[in-house]
């Protein structure tokens, strides 16, 4: 399997590999391989549109996503008033300024980061944000370890996200600990920025939908500055098969029919990893990159010689973990 | 508008390669179009503002993608096309986030162009680097590709042109001097065998 990122994964998607080089995750060389490798797939997306088309990349990348109708429509709603205040900006008019800093409600896995990241590219394509680009951070990013540190660290992480999104995952964190904690200088010094820096980047706060609510209940100087909500259910068992489908798929794998049926009726038990992680699309794909390794093992057992629909193929023993 | 995008390494001259072909083509006033349609073009540049704004021995002299439309006249009629130069593209890992986008702005505009010129300075000792490999290997096949052997004006460029032609064999070379302008009624030509007319 070809290599790139830290987590052993390879990218989906032309956006992902360059994504991936922009974060320094891929080399240049390595990054035109990635590109290379992804054109050369059957039914590849066409390249990257034009100027033309400016969103037409990231949006279509959004409508790819598995189910999430409610978040595509409130993005899509977004992009619309971002779009109309540009134009009206550039025509001289009574622009809204964007005070478009968003709180993503989900459990791990529903996406969030994933919509994150587009969001951010869509606001470049608009013209909203001068890069797009996502830096994801979550508490020990920010919360420092001496008086001072703290606001020194949050400086810091701002100014790498400057002209992108800023993901804080698992927002609710921050206000742990309690008295002689830093976790309140992490608010304060972000409540500063969002002031002194306001439409220079998008802050995106995220976590679990409870402990988000009780999270800004308690700080009413971020509730007031958060006006767009987004919420990211969890799954249904067959939008998670969807979604193990779609990412085998990208990867030129497939499921036999044994092997899709053990995946259906695993994700609709009551018990066992699945029902412990329900909704999670994170553990899918970790459940399904084991799959494939185990299929590779498998096959290097195997005797004689292998076809390419052997090879492409995951039987219900691949699946053996999930069960 | 086609776009022409010109890609290669670090101070092969890319940039130089721009302004005086498009100077070639007659174009006086170089307006420069930004990537994003958002952002507002600069006013045009004269020839020597272009150079002095865009050509360096230096690193990175400038790190954004933008392109200035010339029109080639050839056989047939005019086709207009849109040159963008981009940043030199490094091998590995780029220390600098700044260098990192713009090797992803580069890579998404080699991606979406009609047609590619890959620049390469052949008066160097081995001209034809890894990332040169890679790219042409990416896109040679999958779109109207030429290699702009630069730099033939200098010592040794004969030598280093050999030496390209043995490394990338299949690929069209068009030996040229961006400086004194040599070579540059072949690359025309070659520009407008894949381009069509207006
Ligand atoms: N002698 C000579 N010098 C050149 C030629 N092309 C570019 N240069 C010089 O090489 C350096 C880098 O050029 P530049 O256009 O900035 O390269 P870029 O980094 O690829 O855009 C500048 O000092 C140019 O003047 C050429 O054909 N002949
Ligand atoms: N709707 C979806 N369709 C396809 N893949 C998805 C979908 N939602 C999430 N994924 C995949 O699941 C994984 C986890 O998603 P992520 O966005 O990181 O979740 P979160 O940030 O909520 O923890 C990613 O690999 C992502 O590509
Ligand atoms: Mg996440
Ligand atoms: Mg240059």
């Amino acid at each position: 399997m070809a290599s790139g990122h830290p987590g052993g994964a390879t990218p989906d998607t032309s956006a992902e590999v360059l994504r991936w080089l922009a974060d320094g995750h891929v080399s240049t060389v390595e990054a035109v391989r990635q590109l290379r490798r992804l054109e050369r797939r059957p039914g590849a997306p066409a390249p990257a549109p034009g100027p033309d088309l400016p969103t037409a990349g990231a949006l279509a990348a959004l409508d790819a996503l598995v189910g999430l109708r409610e978040v595509k429509r409130q993005v899509r709603e977004i992009c619309a008033f971002v779009d109309i205040q540009q134009r009206r900006a550039a025509m001289q008019l009574a622009a809204e300024p964007h005070t478009l800093h968003m709180v993503f409600r989900g459990a791990p896995g529903t996406g969030k980061t994933t919509v994150a990241r587009l969001l951010g590219q869509l606001f470049r394509d608009l013209g909203a944000l001068p890069k797009g680009h996502l830096v994801e951070v979550e508490r020990a990013d920010l919360v420092g370890e001496y008086i001072g540190h703290t606001a020194q660290k949050t400086r810091e992480v701002v100014r790498r996200a400057l002209g992108g999104v800023l993901f804080i995952d698992e927002a609710y964190a921050l206000a742990r600990g309690g008295g002689k904690d830093f976790g309140k200088e992490a608010i304060d010094a972000l409540v500063k920025v969002m002031e002194d820096k306001k439409s220079e980047f998008l802050l995106i706060l995220a976590g679990y939908p409870r402990e988000m609510a009780a999270f800004m209940d308690a700080n009413p100087g971020l509730r007031s500055r958060f006006a767009i909500h987004v919420d990211f259910p969890e799954y249904r068992p067959d939008e998670l098969a969807a979604i193990a489908r779609l990412m085998l798929a990208e990867r030129q794998y497939r499921l036999a029919p044994d092997a899709d049926e053990v995946l259906a009726k695993a994700l609709d038990r009551r018990t066992g990893v699945w029902h412990e992680n329900a909704g999670n699309a994170r553990m899918v794909r970790n459940l399904m990159e084991r799959a494939i390794r185990r299929q590779a093992v498998r096959l290097v057992q195997h005797t004689g010689p292998l076809s390419r629909e052997d090879l492409m193929t995951l039987v219900a023993a691949d699946l053996d973990e999930v069960r | 508008m086609r776009a022409a995008v010109v890609v290669g390494g670090v101070n092969v001259g890319k940039s130089l390669l721009v302004v005086n072909f498009a100077a070639y083509c007659g174009q006086r006033g170089l307006r420069f179009q930004p990537l994003d349609r958002y952002a507002a073009s600069p006013r045009p540049w004269s020839l020597g503002e272009a150079r002095r704004q865009l050509v360096s021995a230096g690193p990175h002299a400038i790190l954004a993608v933008q392109g200035v439309a010339v029109t080639l006249v050839g056989k047939g009629g005019p086709r207009t096309v849109r040159l963008w130069d981009t940043p030199g593209l490094v091998a590995g890992v780029a220390g600098d986030p700044a260098v990192r986008h713009a090797m992803a702005d580069a890579l998404a505009k080699v991606a979406q162009a009609d047609l590619v010129l890959h620049v390469v300075d052949v008066a160097r000792p081995n001209c034809w680097g890894e990332a040169d490999h890679a790219v042409a290997e990416w896109r040679a096949a999958a779109t109207p590709y030429t290699v702009v052997a630069n730099q033939m004006d200098r010592p040794g460029a004969r030598e280093g042109l050999k030496h390209l032609r043995r490394q990338a064999p299949g690929l069209p070379v068009v030996p040229v001097s961006a400086l004194t302008q040599q070579g540059f009624a072949s690359l025309r030509r070659a520009m407008a065998a894949s381009l069509p007319v207006d």
